[in-house]
């Protein structure tokens, strides 16, 4: 049987800075809801089948959070679901939708309206293992920081190599509009910088955005009888595998390899990382993305070249636009999309769910 | 766009504050119980899983290679080796953390360690006296040289 071709017909989003305070999350969604929709030449009332938010509800302050969601993504009444996880696992649940035949049209909402959330901190530590992590007094940046020396003296990853990529991708951002975190960075800069818990220090750590994002995804029997252009899905995979600190590994991101492994036997082709025009990929620590590009099977010397050559995340990735939690996967799907809209080619997305998960997504899109 | 006007003005917009005031017990469970148990005796143990051979610690009763039942708990050497360090300095008191991992088990045990505690070095547990022990990870003190 040969499967649906799948495709994203329509993606807006709003937001991408810091706070929004005049706008209520209800709203924000709506915002971008409307403008994916328009973009699509979609009536969500009419025309889409089934809906997928991806919120998680200690992030929204609410539980049961997604019985609130329908109604302002036009949803009301119709099919409606949740994936408590990183967007590109939403993607991926729409993927399936389509191919099954479930649906011709479905819609993956996700956001952050972090901001909101006064004590964050305790949000992010309530994810820390209760019995052998908290009762040793541990948190998440402590966390983050012994993953960080582990991996660095595991792949031999220096200081300098990630003074490199954060000063990088802080410039990209500058060229992105969307990044409200675009700034021209020195390497002082960096080592004057606070020390979260060292080696972790603040600038490692994207800071937090809010905005929501929305795609409109489709079959290619309908986007060809409605003549839309599309962003093909060629690829998808997702995996979750054992933390670092239950016997994981650390010197790459397991979960990144299997999910790309996964994505490429979707997609029937055997890619490599350096098959694709654009590599947007989870940089919400510095670190991490080199922990994530090596899973992709790149050697030292090709990540180091390509931070240098500005290869990865040319958009300036989280480090430019902000950690927007499980809108992290749909944001670089976002970046990813208006490049190969412009450019064609073909794109490698990779996305984690953060910390402390060893939970990521791959997404292989082409233009 | 969606929403013709948006507020300009800060003063005129609106929040209201709440939290969210939550309280879990978490129950240790079978391995738990037999790891705590462990702890108040001044023991570390890691699962054993017969059939693939690896130990685990966390403990857990299933094996998360081979997804046999596991039974068996066996009491890791008197030292583990310090893998990774972090600290955080508040003001002139730097609080130290490691993981410090054990010769043949996988995964390890995230502590505080001693100021002189540095990746490499071979490390061994500090208990509290055992009438002030709970059965909980606080009842190591730190790492310590060995
Ligand atoms: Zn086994």
């Amino acid at each position: 049987m040969v499967l649906k071709r799948v495709g994203i017909v329509g993606i807006g989003y709003e937001g991408f800075r810091p706070s929004l305070p005049d706008i209520s999350t209800r709203e924000m969604m709506f915002m971008a809801a409307s403008r994916a929709y328009e973009m699509a030449s979609v009536d969500p009332r009419k025309d889409v089948d089934t809906f997928i938010c991806c919120t998680e509800d200690f992030w929204e302050g609410w539980s049961i959070t997604d019985e609130m969601v329908p109604d302002q993504i036009g949803a009301a009444q119709r099919p409606l679901c949740t994936v408590t996880s990183d967007s590109i696992n939403g993607i991926a649940n729409a993927f399936m939708h389509i191919q099954s035949g479930l649906s011709d049209v479905v819609v993956v909402e996700a956001h952050s309206k972090v901001a909101d959330v006064v004590t964050k901190e305790d949000v992010e530590n309530l994810g820390l293992e209760p019995l052998y992590l908290r009762t040793a007094g541990v948190d998440v940046d402590m966390l983050a920081a012994l993953e960080m020396d582990y991996f660095m003296r595991a792949a031999s990853v220096s200081r300098a190599n990630l003074d490199e990529l954060i000063v990088l991708e802080k410039r990209n951002g500058l060229k992105n509009q969307r990044a409200s975190y675009g700034m021209v960075l020195s390497r002082e800069d960096i080592d004057s910088s606070e020390s979260l818990v060292e080696p972790l220090k603040k600038y490692d750590r994207a800071e937090y955005a809010e905005g929501s994002v929305v795609a409109v995804i489709a079959s290619e029997d309908w986007i060809k009888k409605r003549k839309l252009d599309a962003i093909y899905i060629e690829g998808v995979g997702w995996s979750s595998t054992l933390p670092w600190y239950d016997g994981g590994m650390v010197e790459k991101a397991e979960y990144v390899e299997r999910a790309f492994k996964m994505a490429r036997k979707v997609a029937g082709k055997s890619y490599t990382a350096k098959s694709f025009d654009r590599v947007e990929v989870d940089d919400t620590y510095s670190y991490k993305a080199f922990q994530h590009l090596f899973a992709l099977g790149l050697s030292k010397e090709d990540v180091v070249e390509g931070v240098k050559s500005g290869q990865f995340n040319k958009g300036g990735g989280s480090m430019g636009a902000g950690n927007m939690i499980e809108a992290n996967g749909l944001y670089r799907v976002l970046e990813a999309y208006t490049s190969l809209e412009n450019e064609g080619g073909q794109a490698l997305v990779v996305s984690w769910r953060g910390q402390p998960t060893a939970t990521g997504g791959v997404l292989i899109l082409s233009g | 766009m969606p929403i013709n006007e948006r507020i300009c003005d800060v003063t005129r917009i609106r929040n209201w504050q709440d939290s969210i005031p939550l309280h879990y017990l978490y129950t240790t469970g079978i391995a738990g119980e037999r790891f705590f148990k462990g702890i108040m005796q001044g023991k570390i143990l890691a699962s054993r899983c017969k059939r693939c051979k690896e130990s685990f610690i966390p403990p857990r009763i299933y094996c998360v290679n081979c997804y046999s039942k596991i039974e068996e708990f066996v009491e890791v050497g008197g030292r583990g080796r310090v893998v990774a360090v972090a600290e955080r300095r508040k003001g002139r008191k730097r609080i130290r953390y490691a993981f410090v991992r054990f010769e043949g088990i996988k995964g390890g045990i995230i502590h505080s360690i001693d100021d002189d505690v540095k990746v490499g070095d071979y490390v061994k547990p500090v208990f509290l006296p055992r009438e002030k022990r709970k059965g909980d990870l606080s009842d190591i003190t730190f790492f310590v040289k060995t």
